[in-house]
């Protein structure tokens, strides 16, 4: 564990962003508002899937589309449903559910892979029912092939706990270049922002996600006007 | 993209839905249909623009009508094949100085007021056999095509006899007369609708391809029915933009995090 290369990694722009994404967050727990209402939706639907959803990939076609927003909003309402939720940073290059919740971001995914431990152990609950594990220091740990058994193994380990674990995966093209490791879980779920993600680009990883054999649930488009 | 295998799809653990078996590369009919709906605007701009260079083009162009008068001609001359030597002979009696001002006279007649120059450019004559020449006018009305044909070939008939017994050193004999005076040409009624249906579709097709390359390109994603067509995949959730929602303004990305 390195909390210093994590501090490296927390950039200062990050952590100016960091008051908006909590209060951000916290709208995300409103479960009488709009939005709370539409994540509860969006729980229902991947409910009604009619089979036991398990581990969720949610991806995206580009930076920005709300990624993690709709992992904790969606964590948020499941677990408001009285399902057992994880959700779990694996940005390794670019962590920052931790700055959602204004936690820093010492231990999280990188730990539990590298000490071969639960990931039941790490983390953080964000309300009830709702499990929060942040990427943890990302410095000393690279995202390469060897550790994706590892992760894969880790998140088995954690839906056996939970029933549902939400990933907060990485872009839709890093998805793609592995895409033997992504469709370990039970299926992706993309999130395209209805008024930044060019619709070509969109379509385009929606096929190639299938092309690659992914289980793709579905589509969750958000910011919605 | 190769699509994949359904092989695949099948998979053992059986968990592919039939949405995502089809055939994703091809464009359907329901898509076009829809982006077309959506951009209705461009296609229908697009369609508009060409129906009015169409119009503009066909009001700055002429009309073209042309009449066509037969004249027969009879030549005899003894001793030598007439068939071989006709077109020669024609030619010597346009280029006689009998047929001289012949236009002019023609032009007179017709009151082809543009002059004997542009009516001699309109004029078109053609052999038609061994005793036939067709006379063509090309004229801006039915009517000043057929009146300019049948004047030329009245004042050529009228010259020709004027020749009798003077061609070729009066071995050749030779009378004409009209056979088919010109008659007005139809007006093409149909052509104005042949113009506009070629400008009209066109545009369709230029406006449609148009929006199809708007639409690959656009942002603003209008709903979960727009992003089911557009991505045919099922839309498990539409999240509204919050961010004005936030008392504290103190956001700096738009969507959120991730």
């Amino acid at each position: 564990m390195n909390p210093e290369g994590n501090v490296a990694k927390t950039s200062v722009a990050d952590a100016r962003d960091a008051g908006g994404w909590i209060a951000r967050t916290r709208r995300l727990f409103v479960s009488d508002s709009e939005v709370g209402r539409s994540f509860a939706a969006l729980a229902e639907n991947l409910d009604s899937l009619g089979r036991s959803t398990g581990s969720v990939v949610i991806t995206g076609p580009q930076r920005g589309v709300g990624r993690t927003t709709v992992c904790i909003g969606l964590g948020a309402a499941l677990a408001a449903a009285g399902k057992q939720v994880a959700v779990l940073d694996c940005n390794l290059d670019r962590p920052h559910l931790h700055l959602c919740f204004d936690r820093p971001n010492f231990i999280g995914l990188t730990s539990a892979l590298e000490g071969g431990r639960d990931l039941e152990n790490y983390g953080f609950d964000a309300a009830p029912n709702l499990r929060i594990i942040p990427s943890g220091p990302v410095s000393r740990i690279s995202w390469t092939l060897a550790n994706l058994p590892k992760l894969v193994g880790a998140v088995r380990a954690l839906e056996e706990k939970r029933d549902v674990v939400l990933l907060d995966a990485p872009v839709a093209d890093e998805v793609l270049a592995a895409p033997n490791l992504w469709s370990s879980f039970g299926g992706v779920l993309l999130v395209v922002h209805a008024a930044s993600t060019p619709k070509g680009v969109a379509r385009g990883f929606t096929d190639a996600l299938l092309d690659a054999r992914v289980n793709l649930f579905g589509v969750v488009l958000n910011g919605h006007v | 993209m190769k699509p994949p295998s359904t092989e695949k799809r099948d998979g053992p653990r059986g968990r592919w839905q039939g949405w995502q078996w089809g055939q994703r590369d091809d464009l359907t009919l329901s898509e076009v249909g829809h982006i077309l709906r959506e951009r209705s605007a461009v296609v229908v701009g697009c369609t508009l623009f060409f129906l009015a260079v169409a119009l503009l083009y066909g009001l700055s162009r002429e009309s073209v009508y042309e009449a066509e008068a037969m004249i027969s001609v009879r030549l005899d001359k003894e001793g030598i094949g007439i068939a071989d030597n006709f077109e020669e002979i024609l030619l010597g009696l346009r280029n006689s100085g009998a047929m001289s001002g012949l236009p002019e006279e023609a032009a007179q007649r017709a009151g082809w007021e543009a002059g004997p120059l542009d009516f001699d450019q309109r004029l078109e004559w053609e052999r038609v056999n061994d005793e036939e020449v067709a006379v063509r006018f090309s004229g801006p009305t039915p009517e000043a095509a057929a009146r300019a044909a049948n004047a030329y070939a009245e004042v050529f008939v009228e010259r020709i006899g004027e020749l009798k017994g003077r061609l070729a050193g009066g071995t050749v004999a030779v009378d004409a007369e009209i056979e088919q005076p010109a008659e007005p040409p139809e007006q093409r009624s149909g052509l104005w609708a042949f113009i506009a249906a070629i400008a009209a579709g066109s545009g369709l097709l230029i406006g449609g391809l148009g929006a199809l390359f708007l639409e690959s390109r656009a942002r603003r994603w209008r709903g979960s029915r727009d992003a089911e067509l557009t991505l045919r995949a099922p839309v498990l959730g539409v999240i509204p933009d919050y961010s004005d929602d936030l008392s504290d303004g103190f956001l700096s990305r738009e969507g959120g995090a991730g």
